[in-house]
């Protein structure tokens, strides 16, 4: 049966269509994620109580409600908050609300691994910069900031994917993602298994996928450190 | 708009229910996921290939695939298999409620795979090495040394996976579940109000959220007490694991 197939008759076009969808989303996501994640990480080692509050709220709210939630919200919401601000009427389509809630979402544990990266560098090397006199611009620049990444990228990698994995929420909105492709391609030909299947093994194939390009990428960032043996 | 007190006040009994239904759908899988998970992480941990492998492909499938996917797999994809509707099983698979349990039991067990893992592997080799030397059997040594270290390893990366899992489960409204998302959203669509009643279910996912770390930051100063940690560094070990969020 050609239910796969990329004519008329098979659901393979929209599939792949559906694929992209979901990729174009996750970047675009997590691009804001780490943009959003980059401020809120400076505001969380901020030593000013406005700014730590500020992230304390922040990190509480994004990591203890579902995303769905957000998205549900930012969905209802968006067009009165975009009204608000410009004062001009947006209709927001399902993939701008996707990508913004992903990415405010998102941003707070970026902010976290970033937060986590820059208090796992020892004191001595925040003192030893003082010490020599160096700018502060310099001492985050040329100090934190090549020891930091090195120490973040693991984190960073699992917040990419879930993020990944979340994109399948916006489906939920009417997104036509891969999820939702498969959704209708199930409905109409009776077929869910092969359908499903198909979505759940390409979100396995780009963990994989990450994976793999993780490992070499965190092998090629700690290519100067000694590792512990025996482990 | 804004938030309406006395809109949330009358709509406050069907977001309750809608709770009820979310620590339901949250709480079998809990007890399920640990049950299987607990195997599975020792074979992965086995010398046998076979079972390595299998576990592994477990971990990997269901760490990999949304959970939505795998409940719609279950939801859509049971009733298209013949001896799932002709058996008895059809009593289980019929049910939107067990075909959540179930997608979300295997999720969740994806990730609790990973963290028992960690924690199993974060106890010190020359500790069980010593236990050995001293004569203890391979089951008192795992008893007696590994078990209650590794839980106390793998407390912090377990409370992160409850955490996200509890928020996970927000998408069994997909298949008609009715837990506090979905009851949050019907009621938006019956009331036009499109603020209160999702601010009022993200407040009470929130504050579900904050009785878990509560419990969980008591259980380890009960774990740890012996270790006169109040005030000085924390031990984190294993806290990296899992969906380590």
């Amino acid at each position: 049966m050609g239910i796969l197939s990329f004519d008329d008759m098979g659901y393979g076009d929209e599939l792949i269509a559906g694929l992209f969808v979901t990729i174009s989303l996750a970047l675009l996501g997590f691009v804001l994620a780490l943009t959003l994640g980059v401020v809120l990480g400076v505001v969380a080692l901020s030593h000013n109580r406005l700014m730590q509050g500020f992230w304390r709220t922040y990190a509480s709210i994004f990591m203890g409600v579902p995303s769905l939630l957000i998205i549900f919200f930012l969905f209802y919401n968006a067009p009165t908050i975009v009204e608000a601000i410009t004062s001009v009427h947006i209709d927001v389509s399902a993939f701008s609300v996707g990508v913004t809630s992903l990415g405010i979402v998102y941003a707070a544990y970026v902010a976290e691994v970033i937060r986590g990266a820059v208090h796992n560098i020892p004191a001595g090397q925040f003192d030893a910069a003082r010490a020599l006199g160096l700018h502060k611009l310099y001492r985050w620049w040329f100090i934190v900031l090549p020891q930091a990444w090195r120490i973040a990228l693991p984190g960073t990698t699992n917040v990419w994917m879930a993020l990944l994995k979340d994109t399948a929420l916006i489906s939920l909105v009417g997104l036509t993602d891969v999820v939702r492709m498969a959704n209708i391609a199930s409905g109409a030909t009776k077929q869910p298994f092969i359908f499903f299947a198909f979505a759940g093994l390409s979100f396995i194939v780009f963990s994989a996928l990450t994976m793999f390009g993780a490992e070499q990428l965190e092998r090629w960032a700690n290519r100067g450190q000694e590792r512990a043996k025996g482990f | 708009m804004s938030y309406d007190f006395a809109l949330a006040w009358r709509i406050l009994p069907e977001l309750l229910q809608g709770t009820a239904v979310t620590l339901a759908v949250v709480a079998l899988p809990l007890v399920f996921g640990m049950l299987i998970s607990v195997p599975i992480t020792l074979a992965r941990l086995s010398s046998n290939p076979v079972l390595v492998s299998a576990a592994w492909s477990f971990t990997t499938v269901f760490r990999g695939a949304p959970a939505l996917v795998v409940v719609y797999l279950i939801y859509y994809g049971a009733p298209t298999l013949g001896f799932v509707r002709n058996t008895i099983l059809w009593a289980v698979f019929s049910e939107p409620y067990y075909c959540a349990v179930i997608g979300l039991t295997l999720n969740h067990a994806g990730f609790l795979t990973e963290v028992i893992r960690g924690a199993l592997q974060a106890v010190p080799h020359n500790l069980i090495e010593a236990a050995k030397s001293l004569g203890l059997t391979r089951r008192l040594v795992f008893v007696k040394i590994t078990v209650p270290l590794a839980i106390r390893y793998g407390l912090s990366a377990y409370l992160n996976e409850i955490i996200l899992f509890v928020k996970g489960t927000a998408i069994v409204g997909a298949i008609t579940v009715t837990d506090l998302l979905a009851v949050a959203n019907e009621t938006v669509s019956t009331t036009y109000d499109l603020i209160t009643p999702l601010v009022s279910a993200a407040v009470i996912y929130w504050v579900l959220v904050q009785i878990l770390r509560a419990i969980f930051i008591r259980l380890e100063r009960h774990l740890s007490q012996h270790l006169d940690l109040d005030g000085g560094t924390r031990d984190d070990r294993g806290s990296s694991i899992g969906r380590s969020l």
